[in-house]
């Protein structure tokens, strides 16, 4: 229960972000069921059992790079860890560059689904409380919108499975996801999805985000580098994934500098009343749980691989 | 160009079929021709600004943009929202567009539940008529929306489509573009009340229609017109399809080559073909009034085209190089659009020549015989009358009081060179379509309810992450608010606006908190609520340049210009702190062009006079004669310049190219003129009856080609492109003036030199003895002593002539240039020979001085041509060239001199007229 909670909620940057664009698509009642082909419900309830984890301590670079080349670069921890009662709550914080360092998303999920945000900038020094929708904000400056890592009403749309196929060098199910009306199409931004599943290991390997009446998908998003990631704990990790922005001609890499599953956590990271004590010091801790330090200086990462 | 009138003649059919294979290819070389209306043309390219703006539009994007307006009373309504961002999205798939601006994409910066909100102002719409209206009130208060993509009443919206830069090979992209908004739009239009394009691609597109509609209208209307003029006038209907026929050849000749060269048809080359149809008309006119005269002096077949060549050969080509270079000076400018030009008419023109030429004996060895004699005896009558009474007026009234008409022309020419400064200056796409055209409508309604289509960029430089720095940002924000303030602008937006607006929305949408914060980490953490990609347009990547973005609807250059000038001289006097400012943008760069088409029009014009000048002086061996042609040719040009100042016609990329081209027009009248009078010279002798002989026979065919000039220059005014038709109005309107000169001025300051042409002089023959024996010749070159002989009057006389009777008064001195006189004394029935006088000997010297009886008869003894001198001409020669009556002079009064020595040493001699040999 308290795993199937945590792969339908709130994002959980790099994991979440590979996951989340898999994992939503549940089981519908129109999924395609015949004989011993798998639908792409099947799929992913599979992919969510073998990603899984009880808490979560990810340290990530994250590199934003414009049409001109121009990069911005950020280095955040994301803890991500439930409550007595098994309701997640995800915290996201900036460790770098100085100027950013301390701001933090924090996310509590309550059992009537209404959750609730806190936003810290140390700069104001006060903790805001968010009680409006942000999806359609970008996340921290990224081609990554909170909408792109939302949870997805399986209401809303329909899922296909489609012909199989390869993605670099890999053998893929290719899923179809599309919005179940046109209201829906219209709010959302995109006409449909397809998501690639890597059949052997079932992570994921890529999404094409597409508008309507385009054949050209207006974002792609990549997932890469599972085997070399540093992932302390019982599953897997994308040690890089990129989203690809065509409509802009921006992309931004999310690079995991070392994972740590099923880790302790302290309390005190999710607690709102924490925020406005925070001082660069309150992070050590969380730092100092990761043995390798984050490498500020090396080049931009590219989109294509 | 008596040869080729020759060989086209006896070949007519072969050159017939050459010029139809060549007419073939070159139409089929046509085919490939492009039509490029960008504005890029009318920037100087390669400059300093250009580069900047490359670099600039490099770092922040595109400042081209393809507007959609759309506007509804119920705008807001969920349903109309929906389909509006249906067609956003449609719009955004196109092919070129780099990024859309809308309400569902630019930032509305609002604080939202504690969270700032810098998303879209619809990322989705909401489902609720009342969360749309709230979104609708902050729309409104949000001074990135406002104007920009929002109307002030909320009406009105616009989807600004911003354009990647397209190769400049590429001139169908502004069509493509065009066409693929009206095609994704189309289904929309419904849905809303009212709906357009404007923009970019949509003014070029219409431009470029534009020029095909012309063409429909001003191809046929000046065929006709110039058919009929000239059909009236010659009284032939063949006389009149001659020049069309022509017109139609050389064309197709210069579309096939402009193609081959890769010259593309732009919004001023376009009138190439009308002008092709006006301009070589009068060529031609010239040819058949000389073939009607051969015609009707008993000359047939060769022979006529014999007799048109040697009398119009040299005009022809003269004047064909006139034309041609009149319009080739235009092409000497920054603008590619005048190169274009300049390049495209003068091929025009110099293939109207050659096919002048060619066809012209060619066609008339074939189907001269059906050319309808052209006036009846009455008409023909009535013709003589006019021209005889215009050259009676010249030779009678203005000749002799020279200087009464210039000083009158002078008086209209100085008050229209003084009124020059005064002339505005203009180069904007917008203002050459006239005010009343629907697309103007258009572009004011998007003006008035949001903003203007002219982007000007503001770019502040520093080091890098200077534009992270509270210092500099508020020196940003105290820019921006400076600019706000300029009534000109309808929106500025800078990277302070985003700050600002962030800082609000993060203390609860507090009107007093929207400023840019103090504190450096702030601003900082406040960078995060954005993507790269928002600020792009504001900011480069390593913030160490700040762009503002200015958008306004000023249309007249000279008012922009102005805008920018008092820009950047507040900006470079420090108050802001950031000297190094670049104002740049593609609607600056084309403002700031007009001083270029000044300069082009000095360039083009100097070349011009200069090269007239030159070219006359050398042909008529005389500075003098150069003076006159380019003095009675810039009148008319004065005089333009007066009208243009006095009623408000700006310089333009059309105006700019009527001196110029008109010189080059109008010199062809003048050019036949002075041909005709060094004809006439030679044959009258005097000045006065020569200038009157030569207006009587140039009388009709300049009459005729002004005014069919004039007429065809009216129908280009007629034309949708402003410049092209105040460059047709005031085309027309300098021929007429350039006739009036051409009929008093020209002939008057004509009347006042002798005129001997390059090749007289050239094909003079002198025989060296002369140079050696004649003293009126010492110290002369062979080139001076041929100049002097035929400036002079040279007289020839038959065998047993006399030239001079004993008794008779004369004041005339001659020198033997060819032949032998007798010098005789009678007595009685008796003649009594006193000597014979040979080459280079000279009689009657004392008369030159002193006007008395003749002593003895002098009688040619054999054919002779004598150099008649007399005080008057001496005179007139000394006016002319000074250099050469100098040496004259003192050849004349060495030789009185002797004669005066010998005479008082022979008193009562009977040998008065000893021979003299020095």
């Amino acid at each position: 229960m308290l795993r199937q909670n945590r792969m339908t909620t709130m994002p959980r940057l790099i994991t979440l972000t590979a996951l989340s664009l898999a994992f939503i698509f549940p089981v519908t009642s129109h999924a395609f069921r015949a004989g011993k082909v798998k639908s792409g419900a099947d799929i992913m309830h599979e992919m969510k059992a073998k990603q899984a984890a009880d808490t979560e301590l990810e340290w990530i670079k994250m590199t934003v790079v414009d049409e001109q080349g121009n990069t911005d670069v950020r280095e955040l921890i994301s803890a991500i860890k439930p409550d007595a009662d098994g309701n997640m709550r995800y915290m996201i914080r900036l460790i770098s560059p100085e100027q950013v360092k301390g701001v933090t998303l924090l996310t509590l999920e309550k059992p009537d689904g209404e959750n609730e945000q806190w936003f810290y900038l140390p700069a104001l020094g006060m903790p805001k409380k968010i009680t409006g929708s942000q999806k359609s904000s970008y996340f921290l400056g990224s081609d990554f919108t909170f909408e792109d890592l939302r949870k997805e009403d399986p209401d809303e749309h329909e899922y296909y499975r489609l012909i199989d196929e390869e993605v670099e060098g890999r053998d893929v199910y290719v899923i179809m996801s599309a919005p179940a009306g046109l209201d829906i199409q219209t709010a959302s931004g995109y006409a449909n999805r397809i998501v690639y599943v890597d059949k052997e290991t079932l992570e994921i390997a890529k999404v094409e985000f597409y508008e309507e009446g385009k054949n050209e998908p207006a974002k792609i998003f990549k997932a890469y580098d599972f085997k070399g990631a540093q992932v302390d704990g019982p599953a897997t990790r994308p040690g890089r994934v990129v989203m690809d922005n065509r409509n802009k001609k921006t992309y931004s890499v999310m690079t995991l500098v070392k994972s740590r599953l099923d880790a302790p956590i302290e309390e005190s990271y999710f607690d709102p009343e924490q925020l406005k004590e925070w001082k660069p010091e309150v992070d050590k801790p969380l730092v100092t749980a990761f043995d390798k330090p984050a490498d500020m200086n090396a080049a931009p990462p590219s989109k294509d691989s | 160009m008596q040869r080729i009138f020759k060989f086209c003649f006896q070949y007519a059919w072969f050159i017939v079929g050459l010029i139809l294979l060549l007419t073939g290819l070159a139409l089929w070389s046509a085919t490939h021709l492009t039509v490029n209306v960008s504005t890029d043309e009318m920037i100087p390219r390669h400059s300093e600004a250009w580069q900047t703006y490359q670099k600039v539009r490099e770092t922040f994007g595109s400042d081209q943009l393809a507007l959609v307006y759309v506007e509804d009373n119920q705008l807001f309504d969920r349903e109309k929202l929906l389909r509006l961002n249906n067609m956003v999205a449609e719009l955004r798939g196109i092919e070129g567009v780099e990024r859309v601006e809308s309400l569902f994409s630019v930032s509305n910066i609002s604080g939202d539940g504690g969270w700032v909100e810098t998303g879209a102002l619809f990322e989705t719409i909401p489902p609720s008529q009342e969360a749309i209206d709230v979104k609708k009130k902050q729309a409104l208060k949000n001074p990135l929306l406002l104007r920009t993509v929002l109307s002030p009443d909320g009406n009105a919206t616009l989807v600004s489509l911003y354009l990647e830069a397209h190769p400049e090979d590429d001139t169908d992209a502004d069509r493509r573009i065009y066409e693929a908004i009206e095609e994704k739009i189309a289904p929309f239009q419904e849905d809303f009340s009212q709906m357009f394009q404007v923009g970019s691609p949509a003014l070029h597109t219409w431009m470029a229609d534009f020029i095909i509609e012309d063409q429909k209208f001003l191809l046929p209307v000046s065929g006709l017109l110039l058919v009929l003029l000239i059909g009236l006038l010659l009284g032939s209907v063949q006389g009149a399809v001659i020049p069309v026929l022509n017109a139609a050849i050389s064309t197709a000749w210069t579309l096939g080559l402009m193609a081959w060269l890769g010259i593309p048809i732009s919004m001023l080359n376009y009138i190439v073909p009308a002008l092709i149809l006006i301009i070589g008309s009068t060529e031609d006119v010239h040819i058949l009034v000389e073939y009607r005269e051969a015609r009707e002096s008993g000359l047939a077949g060769s022979e006529a085209v014999h007799f048109i060549a040697s009398r119009i050969g040299l005009t022809i080509v003269l004047t064909g190089f006139t034309t041609s270079l009149g319009f080739a000076v235009t092409g000497l400018s920054a603008l590619g659009i005048m190169q274009q030009f300049g390049a495209s008419a003068a091929i025009g023109m110099l293939t109207r020549f050659l096919v002048s030429v060619l066809f012209i004996p060619a066609y008339l060895r074939i189907f001269g015989k059906w050319l309808s004699k052209p006036h009846s005896a009455s008409e023909e009558r009535r013709h003589q009358r006019v021209a005889s009474w215009m050259a009676n007026v010249v030779e009678k009234v203005l000749a002799p009081k020279a200087g009464r008409v210039i000083g009158l022309f002078a008086l209209v020419a100085i008050p229209c060179l003084l009124l020059i400064p005064n002339i505005r200056l203009s180069n904007d796409l917008i203002s050459f379509l006239h005010p009343n055209s629907p697309i103007v409508a258009k572009l004011d309604r998007v003006a008035t309810n949001l903003s203007g289509s002219k982007v000007i960029y503001v770019t502040l430089n520093g080091q890098p992450g200077d534009f992270k720095r509270v210092e500099n940002l508020k020196q940003l924000e105290s820019i921006t608010k400076w600019l706000r303030e300029n009534p000109q602008f309808d929106t500025v937006t800078s990277l302070s606006d985003y700050l600002s607006l962030v800082n609000r929305a993060m203390f609860g949408d507090v009107p007093e908190k929207e400023a840019v914060p103090d504190k450096e980490p702030l601003i900082a953490q406040y960078f995060l609520f954005f993507h790269r990609s928002n600020l792009q347009p504001y900011v480069s990547g390593d913030y160490s340049q700040a762009n503002i973005v200015i958008r306004c609807d000023v249309n007249d250059s000279s008012k922009l210009n102005a805008i920018v000038h008092e820009l950047e001289q507040t900006l470079a006097s420090g108050r802001f702190g950031f000297p190094k400012v670049a104002i740049t943008g593609k609607s600056v760069l084309v403002a700031a062009a007009v001083d270029k088409i000044v300069v082009g029009q000095v360039i083009s014009l100097s070349t011009m006079v200069l090269t007239l000048f030159i070219v006359i002086a050398l042909l008529f061996l005389s500075f003098k004669a150069g003076a006159i042609s380019v003095l009675a040719n810039l009148f008319p040009v004065a005089v333009v310049f007066g009208i243009m100042s006095v009623l408000g016609v700006p310089l333009n990329i059309g105006t700019c190219m009527v001196a110029a081209i008109t010189i080059g027009i109008a010199v062809d009248d003048t050019l036949h003129l002075m041909v005709r009078y060094n004809k006439m010279l030679k044959e009258l002798k005097n000045e006065l009856a020569a200038i009157a002989a030569s207006l009587k026979d140039e009388f009709f065919p300049v009459v005729t080609t002004s005014l069919g000039l004039a007429g065809g220059f009216t129908v280009l005014g007629f034309s949708s492109f402003v410049p092209v038709m105040q460059f047709g109005f005031l085309s027309a309107l300098v021929m007429l003036v350039a006739l009036i000169t051409d009929l008093i001025l020209t002939p008057t300051l004509l009347s006042t030199i002798r005129l001997i042409t390059l090749w007289d002089v050239i094909g003079f023959k002198l025989r060296e003895t002369l140079l050696k024996s004649s003293p009126v010749f010492a110290g002369m070159t062979k080139w001076q002593a041929k100049k002097l002989i035929l400036l002079a009057n040279m007289q020839e006389y038959s065998a047993g002539t006399p030239v001079i009777k004993e008794g008779e008064t004369g004041k005339d001195m001659f020198v033997i240039i060819d032949g032998e006189l007798e010098v005789s004394k009678g007595a009685g029935d008796e003649k009594f020979v006193i000597t014979v006088l040979k080459l280079g000997d000279l009689v009657g010297e004392v008369a030159l001085v002193s006007e008395t009886r003749r002593t003895a008869d002098v009688t040619a003894l054999t054919d002779v041509k004598l150099l008649a001198l007399d005080w008057d001409s001496l005179v007139r020669l000394h006016r002319s060239s000074p250099f050469l009556s100098s040496r004259l002079f003192l050849n004349l009064a060495n030789i009185l001199g002797i004669r005066l020595k010998d005479s008082l040493g022979g008193l009562g001699s009977r040998a008065p007229f000893k021979k003299e040999n020095g």
